[in-house]
């Protein structure tokens, strides 16, 4: 896919971050795949949808209230280890590094299977040329992240990431390969309207959980509505979210530390939360 | 079955038959299905992984048991001693640290192959973590680590005297690899005991040569005999026609069992191994 220059004029694929021509800078691209205008139409087209059958089963005023407690409260948290918020929380010059950016400085060793084949296949497809530079996270209402991906929720500074967020239907690899059956080939004809820019979150919440919703549910029932903590990553269910480029122990507001028999150690987690308060990011324990 | 294990990750998979599934250190009694592919969301960056083959569910347990204690025994010893964390912080550690050895009686040894494995930095305040410790196996632990400092250094400096012909065509990686093997395994540790006169030399050397990944070394028996001569030089001459039967009698003993346990092939079973001078600082910098 092409896009063109909104200085010189001219066009250039976009995934990348600059116009290979003037040299200007460009939108992140997942955010301009996601603001396309067959996406949006196709996400739109899904939302009236869905509101329409809410109306029909008794539900409008459910869903009204739902959506607007994701437009107030949603949040972008990403999940980790507690080791890997210490190594955060030591200097804010540590980035939060990718999978595949682990990989490529032997930090990581890939391993081979069936997961990371299905990996490879979606985020091709969806992050076709700059899967290197996406983080993961999952959108919450409550500030928990999903659970299999580490003990510690890492709440985001929405003006630090939402500019360069998108949201996917699913954990992409979920959605992507196991719901919609896409190959490499589909890259580029990936079904549209399942994915969004933060602006129209909203909008992608109701297209996907409308049919969940059902007179009598309160504001608490919505947060496992968004994100349903499964015993292992295939089974969770939540709308991915994609950040685009590093992060550090500054672009994060708030951690939540899941505490579980004896770890995280309660001396580990203090001298963390000394470390955090330099940066002013507020620690909760279990 | 196999077992990957990690008290860093507090996680081990357990393979068995093609089945893989994961027990947590929060819960070690339910066993979670897995995929290879969700290999390094359990491990992340922890960097103690086991690989053990031939192995009970029952022995696999009591294993990953023994490797979150002695990993949580490390981390907390190292708390208590640096001086650069705050006296509350120490105190919590110390508390815990005291907790922990009283309700796990093998938590200090798995520690102590990791803390007699390198001594200790200048920094470390010995006297400021027993002030701050009450009495109990807490404080016990601590004053047996710090008496045995000083065997610490002689074990590390007579295992850099190997010479390097004695670890093969590729000795760089021979010494590593024997390094790993031998810290992990508390072969290191022993060798520190027996030269403070805790142990006696001809068990310790008995035991190291029995142990499998030992064995699987390239030249291990050379290895294993020119780190005690130069650990004990004095001893060299009188002790050789002990050393040559002891290492006659392990040799018939594995010849005998060898129809009934297999040898661990080195590239698999252990990785690089890196010590741990301070709090943390084996994790990966982001």
């Amino acid at each position: 896919m092409d896009i063109k220059c909104q200085q010189c004029g001219e066009p250039f694929p976009a995934s990348q971050t600059h116009c290979p021509h003037c040299g200007r800078p460009s939108l992140f691209p997942n955010v301009t795949a996601a603001s396309q205008a067959d996406e949006t139409s196709e996400l739109n087209r899904r939302y009236r949808q869905a509101c329409a059958t809410a109306a029909a089963d008794g539900c409008a005023a459910i869903r009204h209230e739902f959506e607007a407690e994701i437009r107030c409260k949603l949040q972008v948290v990403i999940s980790t280890s507690f080791n890997e918020l210490n190594g955060l929380a030591q200097a804010d010059t540590n980035v939060f590094s990718t999978f595949y950016q682990r990989v490529q400085s032997g930090l990581r060793i890939p391993k081979g299977g069936k997961w990371n084949v299905l990996r490879g296949v979606a985020e091709h497809a969806i992050f076709s040329g700059y899967k290197d530079h996406i983080r993961f996270g999952a959108l919450s209402l409550d500030g928990v992240g999903v659970k299999n991906y580490g003990e510690c929720s890492m709440e985001m500074k929405e003006p630090m990431v939402t500019h360069r967020t998108t949201l996917c239907e699913d954990n992409n690899a979920v959605f992507t390969v196991y719901e919609r059956q896409a190959t490499m080939a589909d890259a580029e004809n990936l079904e549209r309207g399942y994915r969004a820019v933060w602006q129209d979150r909203q909008t992608l919440c109701v297209a996907k959980l409308a049919p969940g919703l059902h007179p009598g549910m309160t504001a608490g029932n919505f947060s496992t509505l968004v994100l349903e903590q499964g015993m292992s990553t295939r089974e969770d269910r939540c709308l991915g979210l994609h950040v685009w480029g590093s992060l550090t122990i500054r672009s994060v507001e708030r951690v939540r530390i899941r505490r579980q028999r004896t770890r995280p150690l309660k001396a580990a987690i203090r001298d963390i939360e000394r470390l955090l308060l330099q940066y002013n990011v507020k620690v909760e324990a279990d | 079955m196999e077992a990957v294990l990690s008290g860093q990750a507090g996680v081990a998979l357990l393979g068995d038959g093609g089945t893989l599934s994961s027990i947590h250190v929060h819960d070690l009694d339910t066993s979670v299905a897995r995929r290879a592919g969700e290999f390094h969301y359990l491990f992340g960056a922890a960097s103690d992984l086991v690989f053990v083959e031939n192995i009970s569910p029952d022995n696999a347990r009591q294993e990953f048991q023994a490797a979150v204690d002695g990993e949580d025994a490390t981390q907390l010893k190292l708390l208590l001693l640096a001086t650069d964390r705050p006296e509350d912080i120490r105190r919590t550690a110390a508390e815990e640290l005291s907790e922990l050895l009283s309700a796990s009686p093998h938590a200090a040894a798995c520690a102590e192959r990791l803390l007699l494995s390198t001594a200790l930095p200048h920094e470390a305040d010995v006297p400021g973590a027993l002030l701050l410790s009450s009495e109990g196996p807490g404080r016990d632990f601590l004053q047996r680590v710090g008496r045995l400092q000083p065997y610490v250094r002689r074990a590390q400096e007579a295992f850099e005297a190997i010479p390097e012909d004695v670890f093969g065509p590729s000795p760089e990686d021979c010494r590593t690899a024997a390094d790993a093997a031998c810290v992990r395994e508390g072969v290191v540790r022993q060798f520190v005991l027996a030269a403070a006169g805790d142990l006696g030399w001809q068990g310790v050397v008995l035991a190291a040569l029995q142990i499998p990944a030992v064995r699987s070394l390239p030249n291990h028996r050379n290895i294993v005999m020119r780190w005690k001569s130069n650990l004990n030089v004095v001893e060299q001459t009188t002790a050789i026609q002990d050393d040559l039967s002891v290492m006659a009698a392990v040799d018939a003993q594995w010849e005998d069992d060898a129809g009934r346990r297999r040898e661990p092939k080195m590239s698999a079973k252990y990785r690089p191994h890196q010590r741990t001078p301070s709090y943390r600082s084996s994790q990966r910098v982001h």
